[in-house]
């Protein structure tokens, strides 16, 4: 009995201490919301070298305000197509909690991307011409026929939009991505944009620093992954076969992940019910099944915990260092629920141990 | 545990089958043979007074106090 309990002992110490070792003594790169340092940063005047990410010029606040507005929405369509090329990703084929695969649509085409198209041209010329006409008709026959034709126009136009969309995106290969979730700026005036078809990064460099303020500029740097700042997923480029075997290894993991949450929170649950229900409550397959609970939430509640530390472990050569995992403790609080969970699974599982026995004293006393 | 049931040699001393004694003292064959057997956790005194009215004997001439040694040479553990 006391080696029992001596052995318990010794296994739970181990685990505090393990948890200890991990949140402080491992030197994971961890991301953080709030910087010890206020910042005068001057950002580049016409943006030219960073991708747009730093657009944001100055609207005369003189102007009419029908003006003001115009100029206003354009800036700010202008920043979304940015915001849109840089940071968008669509197609996610594959996602598992830490990670993912997909192929992405790169720097998707707008409109205006087709301006130089000739039946583009011919025909919004021609919607110009008309438009002109509409505007110095008086009946009202005359008027709807122009609508009419500006209409067909207008739909002839989409259509050929969507042909030369068609057409490009077949030109283009879509790129394989692996994708690793939970990264943080470091900094808050990282930037990460696209420019000319590479990865690159616009990061803040010290000039002078006092008192608590860093005054600086941006610098730029061409990085080997590509970096959501809204989703806080970093792309990691594959080859096709190196797509393919992540897409074998996602769908046994997948699998995994699927199958065994609904056997410890559906299947296992069903079957203690059902044995309830029918007067068998203080079984020795209960209590084995309450084990089964709280050790399978424990399993998936860890896979959780350290599989982004795995990860790292394999990719940080191509992170850059201003990137930066969650903190151990922010992930381990997302997990803490499961571990909760498997707490009260194994309780219970005691509970029953305890009735069980209490069941057999009772049936075996003549 | 070492107490040992002799239900047996009262049964034979007597000379009366366990299924007459589950008929005369009102306990089921099958509870009469797990208290033989020694798989019983406890006993009611009723069940005792029961069984020794019936057999005309004392507790102590069917429950038997055996050291652990002993006890698992008995039941061969």
């Amino acid at each position: 009995m006391f080696r029992k309990n001596l052995i318990k002992g010794v296994t739970v110490a181990a685990c505090i201490v393990y948890v200890l070792l991990l949140t402080t003594h491992f030197s994971f790169p961890s991301g953080s919301d709030t910087d010890e340092y206020s910042y005068s940063v001057s950002y580049p005047d016409r943006d030219t070298a960073f991708g747009g990410v730093f657009y944001r010029p100055h609207v005369n606040d003189s102007l009419p305000y029908y003006r003001y507005k115009h100029i206003e929405d354009s800036i700010r369509q202008i920043t979304e197509r940015i915001k849109y090329k840089n940071e968008e990703i669509r197609r996610i084929i594959f996602y598992i909690g830490a990670f993912g695969i997909g192929r992405i649509k790169d720097e998707p085409f707008m409109d205006t991307d087709f301006i130089a198209d000739s039946i583009v041209r011919k025909l919004s010329d021609s919607s110009f011409l008309l438009s002109q006409k509409l505007m110095n008709l008086q009946g009202a026959d005359s008027m709807t026929a122009i609508r009419n034709l500006l209409d067909d126009i207008d739909l002839r136009r989409r259509l050929r939009y969507n042909e030369l969309r068609r057409q490009q995106g077949e030109k283009k290969e879509t790129p394989y991505y692996l994708i690793l979730n939970g990264y943080k700026k470091k900094n808050h005036l990282t930037e990460f944009f696209r420019d000319k078809g590479t990865n690159n990064l616009a990061y803040f460099v010290a000039d002078s620093s006092r008192e608590g303020m860093q005054s600086g500029h941006f610098e730029r740097r061409q990085i080997a992954v590509r970096y959501a700042t809204n989703d806080q997923r970093v792309l990691v480029p594959l080859t096709k076969y190196q797509y393919w075997a992540a897409w074998v290894v996602c769908c046994i993991a997948g699998c995994c992940v699927i199958f065994l949450p609904i056997y410890i929170l559906i299947a296992l649950p069903i079957q203690i019910v059902t044995s309830i229900s029918e007067g068998r409550a203080f079984t020795f397959q209960n209590i084995r099944r309450f084990r089964l609970i709280g050790i399978g939430l424990v399993v998936l509640s860890l896979i959780a915990l350290f599989t982004p530390y795995l990860l790292w472990l394999f990719f940080h050569h191509i992170i850059p260092d201003e990137l930066g995992l969650k903190p151990f403790w922010e992930i381990l609080l997302q997990q803490l629920p499961w571990m909760l969970g498997a707490l009260g699974a194994f309780l219970i599982g005691k509970a029953f141990e305890k009735g069980y026995k209490l069941q057999q004293e009772n049936t075996l006393t003549i | 545990m070492p107490i040992v049931v002799n239900l047996d040699v009262m049964l034979a001393k007597r000379k009366m089958s366990l299924t007459e004694l589950s008929e005369k003292v009102n306990i089921t064959l099958a509870n009469l043979s797990i208290l033989k057997s020694g798989k019983a956790k406890a006993i009611r005194f009723s069940t005792l007074e029961a069984i020794c009215e019936t057999l005309d004997c004392q507790p102590g001439d069917i429950l038997e106090y055996v050291d652990d040694k002993a006890y698992k040479r008995l039941m061969r553990i």
